[in-house]
């Protein structure tokens, strides 16, 4: 830590000035003080050799990379939230969550909220993942996203800001679970300083959380994990979270529908499905419904499911209210069916099929960030200040081509993380984010304490996507008053 | 469970033992080799490493000549050899992995070090053939310490052994069958008893049943003496007999309520586990090549019946 360089203008979650760290990293500070760079690369290296023994790991197809296996790149150095800051976190994803299953709700039923003028109605009609076979149909205890990926940002204001809500099969939290597993590993002395809210009953909430919308009169259901394959970059996970739960991993050819049910193909003959937790996205669940060329899917399965008979997580047209366009909306949608403010603040957001933000857009595309309103991971992502002449160029005909397709957002500095740089071999500030996560069952709620802080590995960049080189630390959750 | 899944767990019992097998085999006759009681020729020590395999064509289209160097090559790590200890355990781990949710996580970590171990191996010389074969060897003995001792013994372990008894009686099956010929040959040559006791020897080490055999017989036991040892030895775990057993255990794990039916697998494997219990000498007639031949058959067929009923 001794040059660690802190940049103007930008939040640093461990330091405030050189050398004088903020109180609540001093005990970690004085762990890490007590090594050498050396002892910190094995420490580094030990971590990366466990995950790789245990398979936590995803495959390189690329030409070069021909089936090369690799871990996403783990920081050693964890992230601290004091427990009064997530306390709030954690009110303000119950609320915009409970909030966001009214509206879906509303949108399959009433159209309330579209007839009222509150949120226009073409922008939920021209969605991608406005799903017509979801018109007028209930899901036990009215819910939509029971698995929900909420992505925060800390602004230089030292405020959480909401960057996107990720209401379809948002992925990450095996990686959660395994980085503490590796921490408890490399520092269990730090354990007993701190005191650490744990990630580990995630699963089981997970499990209680399906138990409790499985259909109706079924005491005790048959639940299984829906996976694309094997050959899915989040196969881990899907894995860890049937194993972790005691439940059946599934491919959608394990299963097939009868007299709408869903049963599964066992040595000892078909047996029931009530509960299917899908890795698989809505276009592919039921080539019946959505694309007829899916091969991942169960033909029928959406008959099944609007006849009551199984459950499915997430269920199919949720996304509709995590399009980025529909983001904008969400401080008034909480307003509107919640009459609250909004706990959590959202990212000013300019919707470039609006006539005069559509010009703003044009206008100050150096300072801005824009995004597909339709993609996730990273992808199709604009930053205005990194951008060729060329780049901006081809991005202003991409929107000019289809408007509704765009949103934009000034560039919010995330704030800074002390970083272990391997090809540096030192402590570094990086970018960083937090992708939480939070399940609604029926009459039940609950959020990981803490999540998956990504950290743009790159220097200087916003990108924390793993998909795009982020990597990603332990978050730590602990009682200000005790520490 | 998944009938899926079954399948994968079937062949991942299978090709585990199929790589343990293949590393013993090939240790225990490259070094048998080293100290014969006579000089062998090389060539005919390597053919007969590739023989117990059904490599020797596959090799002899690749290769010229038989230097030690390309002939342990292509059994541990040759990418064109499908049948190479590589790429058994990289199926072995392949299905271990779409089963995974099923399995002990320790059970699969030990499965993805030695899958990683070999997989990063791409070089074998003569010095360093020994320590790639016996980490194979001992990881995966940790592997089957894991299975037995761990693991319920349910529908899972079930299958799972299921595919490793079928394997290993094939193995044994074919390990005498391969060993056979070289003694009917040696006799045709009226080759020493020394070269047919090596042979014995060596037959009985490839299948780790040596130190056993001496225990049980008080002495080396000659050649029949040693293949009616491996074939009906009820207790003895390397026999034919032992595994057939076993996979009638097995199957009453699955069928937990339900007796066997004429022609069904449980009869079948019943049968012919009756039938190398009682097993004498007299029963195979002299004629062990057909014997043996007619026994890889009905292995053979159990597997292809129980690939029917349960897995698909």
């Amino acid at each position: 830590m001794v040059q660690y360089p802190l940049i103007d203008g930008i939040l640093d979650e461990v330091f405030v000035r050189e050398r004088q760290a903020r109180p609540i990293y001093q005990k970690i500070l004085d762990r890490f003080n007590i090594f050498n760079d050396s002892d910190v690369r094995k420490l580094s290296d030990y971590a990366k050799v466990s995950f790789f023994n245990q398979g936590i790991t995803f495959n390189v197809y690329s030409e070069k990379d021909k089936g090369v296996e690799r871990i996403f790149p783990f920081d050693i150095f964890p992230r601290i939230i004091p427990g009064s800051e997530w306390e709030k976190i954690e009110y303000g994803l119950l609320q915009r969550n409970t909030a966001i299953n009214h509206f879906i709700w509303d949108l399959y039923h009433e159209k309330k909220i579209l007839r009222e003028g509150v949120v226009p109605s073409e922008l939920v009609f021209t969605s991608r993942y406005y799903d017509k076979y979801m018109l007028d149909f209930d899901p036990v205890g009215k819910i939509y996203t029971h698995v929900v990926g909420t992505d925060l940002i800390k602004h230089s204001d030292g405020e959480y800001y909401v960057l996107e809500d990720n209401l379809r099969c948002p992925s990450g939290v095996s990686y959660v679970i395994s980085n503490r597993e590796a921490m408890k590993r490399l520092f269990s002395d730090l354990f007993f300083e701190y005191h650490i809210k744990t990630v580990t009953d995630y699963t089981q909430q997970l499990l209680e959380t399906i138990h409790s919308v499985a259909p109706y009169n079924i005491s005790q259901p048959n639940c299984v994990v829906l996976t694309p394959g094997s050959f899915n970059s989040a196969y881990f996970e899907h894995t860890f979270l049937a194993q972790s739960m005691g439940i059946p991993l599934v491919e959608g050819r394990d299963l097939f529908v009868e007299n709408r049910q869903v049963f599964m193909k066992t040595v000892l003959g078909p047996k029931k499905v009530d509960v299917i937790y899908r890795r698989v996205d809505d276009e592919f669940i039921d080539p019946f419904a959505y694309r007829p060329d899916s091969l991942l899917g169960i033909p029928g399965l959406m008959s099944a499911y609007r006849s009551g008979s199984v459950t499915i997580l997430n269920s199919p047209g949720a996304g509709v209210a995590d399009d980025k366009a529909i983001y904008a909306y969400i401080p008034d949608i909480i307003r509107y069916y919640l009459n609250e403010e909004p706990i959590l603040k959202n990212v000013m957001t300019y919707r470039c099929e609006k006539d005069d933000e559509f010009r703003y857009v044009l206008d100050n595309m150096n300072n801005l960030v824009i995004k597909p309103v339709d993609e996730s991971g990273g992808y199709g992502l604009f930053i205005g200040n990194k951008a060729s002449r060329k780049e901006t160029e081809e991005c202003r005909a991409r929107i000019r081509a289809n408007r509704r397709k765009y949103i934009a957002q000034p560039i919010m500095s995330l704030s800074m993380h002390s970083t272990f740089i391997d090809h540096e071999n030192c402590f570094e500030p990086r970018h960083i984010d937090l992708r939480t996560f939070s399940l609604m069952g029926k009459d039940r709620f609950f959020a990981l304490k803490g999540g998956l802080t990504r950290v743009a590995l790159r220097k200087g960049s916003l990108v924390v996507n793993s998909s795009q080189g982020g990597g990603s630390k332990d978050t730590w959750v602990i009682d200000d008053l005790i520490n | 469970m998944l009938s899926r899944l079954a399948n994968n767990l079937f062949w991942m019992g299978r090709y585990l033992e199929r790589a343990e097998y293949l590393a013993r085999y090939a240790q225990v006759h490259y070094y048998s080799a080293l100290d014969a009681p006579f000089i062998l020729p090389k060539e005919d020590v390597h053919a007969s490493v590739l023989k117990f395999p059904g490599l020797y064509d596959s090799f002899t289209d690749i290769y010229e000549g038989f230097f030690d160097k390309d002939v342990l090559y292509y059994l541990f790590l040759d990418p064109y050899n499908q049948n190479s200890v590589k790429h058994s355990i990289q199926l072995t781990r392949e299905n271990a992995r779409s089963s995974r949710d099923l399995l002990l996580t320790e059970l699969w970590e030990a499965i993805n070090i030695l899958y990683h171990q070999i997989n990063n191996t791409n070089q074998l010389d003569i010095e360093s053939f020994d320590d790639v074969a016996k980490n194979v060897r001992s990881s995966i003995s940790i592997i089957n310490g894991y299975i037995d001792n761990t693991l319920i013994h349910n529908d899972v372990w079930a299958i799972l052994k299921f595919g490793q008894h079928i394997e290993r009686s094939y193995q044994v099956a074919r390990l005498l069958a391969v060993k056979w010929e070289e003694i009917v040959r040696g006799r045709e040559r009226n080759a020493n008893q020394a070269y047919e006791t090596y042979l014995c020897i060596t037959m009985l080490r490839s299948a780790e049943a040596f130190d056993m055999s001496r225990i049980h017989f008080n002495k080396i036991p000659d050649a029949n003496q040693a293949i009616l040892f491996l074939l009906s030895n009820h207790l003895l775990p390397r026999s034919v007999s032992y595994n057939i057993q076993k996979l009638g255990e097995n199957i009453a794990i699955l069928n937990l309520m339900e007796t066997p039916v004429f022609n069904d697998l449980r009869f079948k494997i019943s049968r012919l586990n009756s039938q190398l219990h009682y097993l004498v000498y007299e029963d195979i007639g002299g004629d062990i090549r057909s014997y043996l031949n007619n026994l890889m058959r009905h292995i053979n067929d159990l597997a292809y019946i129980f690939n029917k009923e349960y897995l698909s």
